[in-house]
This record gives C-alpha cells, structure tokens and sequence, in this order.
C-alpha cells in the first residue's frame, strides 16, 4: 500500500481529535488527502488504527465508531459550551460562516455597543477585560480546529464549522407551541 | 481659470498621474490627502489640477477618483457593477436604425445597424462574464450574510433582465433576417451569425450562472436556518429544557467524531536501539548538556574493553547440569567425591579445578542428601592448591543411597555453607569460597 508521505502529518492533527479544513493552513494536507485515490486508501490504511476517516463538506476528521469508556457527561458539557459558543457568535451582525474573519478587538467592540450580546460573553469567559474573554473563545474555537489563527487579532472561520452545524441540524426540537424564534 | 480640455490633454493628464489613479481605484474611498500628499510625484499644485480637471474629487479630506473615471476604467476591465442599461440601449439604437433604413437604405444606416449588433455582442457577453464575477465574490468576501443574501437575489434578477435581453435581441434578429438576406453585405451576415452563436452561449452560461446563485443563496439561506436553530437552543439551555425538550443527549452521543471524545495522546518511549547508536549518544549529551549534567565532563567515555574480558565471568555463569551429574553418578558405584573430582565435564564447562570440584562435591551432597548414602567413613587426601601449598583434605564417603537415605547427620549448619563433618581447618577457606554460586 502506498500511502502519501504526509500520513504520519495527518494522523498526528487528525488524532488528536483536530480536523483538516481546505480553507486553512492546512489546506494542502486536505488537497493530498483528497487527491485521486488518496482518501480511499488512507481510509483503508488508518482503519487499522481503530479510527475513521471522515469527510465533512470541505473538511476530514476522525472518528471512533467503537468507544469503550464513553464519558457521555462530558461530551454533553463541551457540546453544550458549543451551544453557548455558536449562539454568541450567530448573534453577532457577522456570521460564523465559511471563510469569515473575527477580529478580536472588534468583536469586543460590537459587545461594547450590544447589551445582550455583553451578557453572552460575560457568561461564556470569566476573564476580566472584554479583549481576554474574546480571545479566551477564540483560542478555544482555534484548539478545536473551528477556527484559525492568522495573525495576533485574527481569526479565521475554517471549513470544519459545518461538522458542529452538522450536528445542531440533527437535533430535534420537540414542537410544543411554545413561542419560537422569529 | 479652468481651459477646456482636448483628447490629448485629457491623456497625458491621465498617464502623468497614472500611479495616483491606480492607488485611487484600488482603495475607494480610503485615502486621506495628507497620504497623496505625502507621495512623491505629488504636490500641491497638481493635486488642485486634478481636482480643477474633475479626475479626482475632494470630500472631506477624503481623496477619490471621479465617478467617471471610475466608470471608465471598470467598463474596460470588465469589473465592477452589472447594468443591463448598454445592452438595452444598443437594442434600440438597432430598432431604430432598422426602422430607418427600410425607409431610406442610406448606407450610413446600414453602418449604424452593424456597429449596434456588434454593439450587443460584446456588452451582453461583458455583463454576463461580470455578473458571474460578481456573484463569486459577493458568496465569497462579503461578511455580513444579510447583505449577501441580498446582493445575490439583486444579481438573480439581474440575471433575468439579461436573459430577456438575450431573448429581445434574438427576436429581433430573426424578424429582420429576411430584411438582412436582401441587403448583400458579407460583413453583415458574418456579424450576424457571430452574434446569433454569442446570444446562444451567453443564454446557456446565464442557465449555469442561475443554478449556480440558487445553490448559494440556498446554503446561506441554510446557515440563517442553522443560526436560528441554535438561538433556540441556546434559549432552551438556559431555561434548563434542553435535554427535556430536544433529542440533544442522543444526537450528542451518537457524535463519533473524536474531537468530543476522551483524548489520550500516545506516548511512545525511547528506542534503546536508536540511543546505542552514534546520534543517539549525541542526543543523550544534548539533554545532558540542557541539564547541567556535564559539569564534570573531563571524563571521557572509556575506551573500548578487551576482548575476553568477562571469561572468568562466564567461567562462573556457565550453568552445570547438576541433576544430570547426580543422575550418572546414582548409576555409577564409586563414591562421591572420587565421582566429581574424576569426571570428565564436557568442553563448554571447561576444566574445574580441585577446589571447585569440591564445592561441588559439598553442594550435591547438601541438595541431594536424600538420594545419597553417607557411609560416616572418612578418607584423606593430600593435594597441592593453586599456591602449591601441600594441603590435606578430609572427606566423607558418599555414596548412592540404593533405599531410602539413612539420616545420618551431617552437622550442617545452616547460615554457614556446611562442610564435611571431618573437613580440616585449611580446606575449609577454599570451600566456603565458591559454595555460593554452585549451589544456586
């Protein structure tokens, strides 16, 4: 089997539970991934692991079909800081979508204006100034591979936000004429 | 005072200020007038000709470049804004000259029709090629998804205005075509043709270009939906209905990507191989380095051993086959310690000296005293040691117990390796020596 020379690279983001987005500096690691048979055969190959590669809508990750010691609580935590996370930014006059860039010190500055957008991110970061928490957020979103750093105040949204739109699509809310959304 | 300008002024104006034009055009509205007059090739005075000659306006110390020119130069590059209005204008400018025409076939009419056909030609596959810039980069760079929605529902129409256009121009086209077979002309036809086979490419790239913008304004319609929903969510996770009212837990656990999954980073060790070779050492003296560890380093690695260092070693570690020995000597009838001090070991074992022979002697008779005789007889012999003293040795004749042992008691003693009942004070150094290892 011949796989690309990059695959140790791959393996390395892609398990630790990182995704590869087309639209970052990654963005080559994704183009070999996916060049010709290279998905197939890596699919193949890394199946061996024990993991599974994924292809998202621009995107690869990781996932592990059978998970023993399943800590369901705190899977529940994080998605529901996801909730918080996405909301907060949703809510904001710029869209986390594809390709967006946040600057930290705007974003702080539109929470400046927007009471209820300042009370969202007084509840997602405890740090003290408005600049910190934005960059506390930022930071976690980079961790995850949602966002990109690209320079000290930028932040770039990648590919791999759809998996967590992916999976808020899925979720069910039961309809009980409660007042909805505009 | 203010002196009209002709074609040629107006170029040279142009190409004097080229630079200042192409930064202008670059960054609307961003330029300060302390940045233009900051530049070199700028002064005062040129930059109040510009102004006076209307190709730069000033607004609020804000410098930009006319609309005109603006206008200019995004027509010749084919960027800038979709306008339908050229393509309409030609179409009646045609209409009219063919109107003309047909009541005086004045040539000069004949001249006006063509340039209009050629005319719609070029505008309508210019709008098309921008439009669909247009629509790439609005999907692609614009931030706010509001505005981008309805810039791309603009560009839809837009779309459609061409395509009535497109289908305005064909008509009129194809009603004229008899008019036009009667007028001999071969440039005619030939621009006819052409434009027929333009309109048709540009109906069937603006057929692409729809599909397309609906695919956009689909997906960010989508993500509006996306955004919505997880305001919802987010509104029910505070009122604490989350996991009531939504099949949040579920969905969550059916999430096998591993990001939301226990990370263990693996941990890989050292390989001993790699670390016994050169650039492992030399990555050991690195660390070593790091940490201070080579504050007495004028002790060098020693040089390398030689051979054969370790045979009195080996000599010590070669394993005996003692069962087997007390296995023959059961067969055999001789005593003992006449057995051990006789027997021919085989060559890995190695010649034995006498003392060693002892011990062995000592070690069988304490590991398998139940399978052994001891007569209580006692023999001496004499022999020389190894510092060729003249030595006498007592021992105690053993021999293979035929029935069950008798318990004839040796006075072992059990911290110290016990001796023959009747060994001599001198023996009894060498002995004690090498009991250790054979008995083991």
């Amino acid at each position: 089997m011949n796989v690309p020379k990059q695959t140790p690279e791959i393996f390395a983001i892609l398990s630790r539970g990182n995704f590869i987005s087309s639209n970052g500096s990654k963005g080559k690691l994704f183009d070999v991934i996916s060049y010709e048979e290279n998905y197939s055969l890596l699919k193949e190959f890394f199946s061996h692991t024990g993991y599974v590669l994924e292809r998202g809508h621009n995107y690869f990750y990781f996932s592990q079909p059978d998970e023993q010691n399943l800590i369901m609580e705190k899977k529940l935590e994080q998605f529901s800081y996801y909730i918080d996370v996405m909301d907060f930014f949703s809510s904001m006059d710029t869209k986390p979508s594809v390709g967006t860039r946040y600057r930290v010190t705007q974003i702080a500055e539109e929470c400046f204006s927007n009471e209820r957008l300042k009370m969202k991110l007084l509840s997602l970061s405890r740090r003290e100034k408005m600049v910190d928490k934005v960059a506390e957020i930022a930071g976690t979103l980079t961790q995850a591979g949602f966002f990109e750093q690209e320079d000290e105040d930028t932040y770039k949204v990648m590919d791999a936000i759809h998996y967590l739109e992916e999976v808020i699509s899925l979720i069910t809310i039961e309809e009980d004429g409660e007042q909805k959304n505009p | 005072m203010k002196a009209p300008l002709t074609i040629k002024d107006l170029v040279n104006l142009l190409y004097q200020s080229r630079e200042i034009i192409e930064m202008l055009f670059g960054n609307k509205d961003s330029i300060n007038k302390s940045e233009i007059l900051a530049r070199e090739d700028m002064t005062d005075e040129r930059l109040e000709k510009l102004v006076m000659y209307e190709i730069i306006h000033e607004n609020d110390n804000i410098i930009g470049l006319d609309d005109r020119i603006l206008t200019f130069i995004e027509e010749f590059l084919e960027i800038g804004e979709v306008t339908t209005s050229f393509i309409n204008d030609n179409i009646q400018a045609l209409n009219e000259n063919l109107r003309y025409y047909r009541i005086d076939s004045n040539p000069k009419f004949l001249r006006n029709i063509k340039r209009s056909l050629k005319k719609i030609n070029s505008t309508t596959s210019r709008e098309v090629m921008k439009l669909h810039k247009n629509i790439d980069d609005t999907y692609k760079n614009q931030d706010n998804y509001l505005i981008k929605l309805q810039e791309l529902d603009k560009y839809k129409r837009k779309r459609d205005d061409i395509i009535n256009l497109i289908k305005e121009s064909e008509q009129i086209v194809s009603d004229a075509q008899g008019f036009f077979n009667t007028i001999i002309d071969p440039e005619l036809s030939s621009i006819v043709l052409d434009l027929r086979y333009v309109l048709v490419r540009n109906r069937d790239y603006l057929n692409e270009i729809q599909s397309q913008i609906i695919d956009y304004i689909n997906k960010i319609q989508y993500q509006a939906v996306i955004y919505k929903k997880i305001q919802r969510l987010k509104e029910l996770k505070d009122y604490e209905e989350l996991k009531y009212k939504t099949d949040f837990v579920d969905v969550v656990a059916g999430t096998k990507a591993l990001m939301f999954q226990k990370r263990n980073p693996l941990k890989s060790r050292l390989s001993l191989d790699f670390l016994h070779t050169d650039q492992g050492y030399a990555l050991a003296r690195k660390v070593a380095v790091k940490l201070d560890l080579l504050r007495n380093n004028t002790r060098k690695p020693a040089g390398k051993m030689a051979a054969g260092f370790d045979n009195d070693n080996r000599e010590e570690s070669a394993s005996m086959n003692i069962a087997g020995l007390v296995e023959k000597f059961m067969q055999s009838d001789s005593d003992l310690f006449q057995f051990v001090m006789q027997y021919k070991f085989p060559e890995k074992v190695g010649e034995l000296s006498i003392e060693k022979r002892i011990s062995l002697y000592v070690g069988i008779s304490i590991d398998y005293d139940a399978k052994l005789k001891i007569s209580g007889k006692l023999v001496k012999i004499d022999y020389v040691n190894e510092k060729k003293q003249r030595m006498k040795i007592g021992y105690a004749v053993i021999k293979p117990a035929k029935q069950k042992a008798l318990a004839e008691p040796m006075p072992v003693e059990p911290p110290a390796p016990p001796m023959e009942a009747t060994a001599q004070p001198e023996p009894v150094v060498v002995k004690t020596k090498k009991v250790r290892t054979l008995t083991k």
